[in-house]
């Protein structure tokens, strides 16, 4: 099986903005939409599922200590 | 509840007796949302662990619900699956006028906020709102464009974004805005805003693996990109779906720990949001 590439940053990445640029001369305080900023800690779902096929020997482990209430819970390192 | 704040907004406007009617139904929508676990966790566990009064919570929970409310009914217009009738209203045209009348009036209800919240803090709160919800838009435009081409394990990427864009943004709105609104510290609300990212990204993984088979026009959903894993072929795919939400799961409430790294106080309430919300397992039947 072929390594499988990064996903794609998220579309919803936020942008830098440039100095100058409209949204950058915004001013400060609240409201700015530059200040709260999304998708940089979402985990990637692509790389967690590659790593699931890849230990499926234990797929029924999981899912009995799921349905037990236990909940597997892997290294996420 | 949300019936008596829109009985509040709509007195007194001259709107025709089916609009009303149109509208009260879409506030049963809301009210029913709130009893939705991970809904009714979000705001049954941040307002106190923020410190946050009723008086405060009240009206952004109401405007938050609405908002949900109504763009699941586009949602379910644009996807051709079935909603809460309104006999008074049958064209898909009138019920697309309706979502977008239940839309203002959602946004109304924030309104009330400005008797006891200061303007700067309202003001940002709004655009945090229209912030995400260009970004929900943006994620559903995404969707609705659809995938070109057969269903492949490398579409999981673009589903996240999806997901992410729609579900995530909306409850980074319900999360993010409450702090917002009850705080004037911004690295909390950013750190908030990524929590309700992660969390609302697994609110749509959840509905995916659990809805699958009622969605009579799903193009991009979890479980059909899951039949694309390279996993033996002997598993059934209820089972590969239960056991990949068991391995995903901890993952994403670590993600959400970590972001509230500089908030160890909040630990315990965002465990429990995660517990709460997603409490009954996605098991394999």
């Amino acid at each position: 099986m072929e390594p499988l590439a990064s996903p794609n940053p998220p579309a919803s990445a936020p942008v830098e903005q440039p100095p100058g640029s409209p949204a950058a001369d915004r001013p400060a305080g609240l409201g700015q939409p530059g200040r709260l900023v999304l998708c940089s800690v979402v985990p990637a779902l692509t790389l967690i599922a590659l790593q699931f096929a890849a230990n499926q020997d234990s797929l029924f482990d999981i899912v009995m200590d799921s349905l037990g209430g236990g909940g597997h819970r892997p290294d996420p390192k | 509840m949300i019936h008596a704040a829109i009985a509040r907004r709509l007195a007194g406007l001259a709107l025709h007796p089916e609009t009303v009617v149109g509208l009260q139904i879409v506030a049963q929508d809301a009210d029913d949302l709130l009893h939705h676990p991970p809904i009714a966790a979000t705001f049954a566990l941040l307002p106190p662990a923020l410190g946050g009064s009723e008086e405060l919570v009240a009206p952004f929970r109401a405007a938050w619900a609405l908002m949900y409310a109504v763009i699941g009914r586009l949602d379910s217009l644009q996807d051709g699956d079935p909603l809460r009738a309104i006999p008074q209203i049958c064209s898909p045209a009138a019920q697309y006028n309706l979502v977008f009348a239940g839309y203002l009036l959602a946004t109304s209800l924030l309104d009330e906020l400005a008797a006891v919240v200061p303007p700067a803090r309202l003001i940002g709160l709004q655009r945090w709102w229209v912030d995400c919800m260009l970004r929900m838009a943006d994620g559903q435009q995404r969707d609705l464009a659809g995938a070109t081409g057969p269903a492949s394990f490398e579409m999981l990427a673009d589903y996240q974004q999806i997901a992410q864009a729609k579900t995530g943004a909306t409850y980074a709105l319900a999360c993010g805005g409450l702090a917002l609104l009850l705080s004037d510290d911004l690295a909390l609300a950013t750190a908030l805003a990524q929590v309700g990212e992660i969390y609302g990204s697994l609110v749509q993984y959840a509905d995916d693996l659990h809805d699958a088979a009622a969605q009579p026009n799903a193009t991009l959903t979890l479980p059909t990109l899951l039949r694309h894993l390279p996993l033996t072929p002997s598993r059934s795919p209820a089972q590969v779906e239960a056991a990949f939400w068991a391995y995903l799961f901890p993952y994403y409430q670590q993600a959400a720990l970590t972001a509230l790294a500089g908030y160890p106080t909040l630990h315990g309430p965002i465990s429990e949001l995660f517990a709460r919300g997603f409490a009954a397992p996605r098991a394999a039947q």
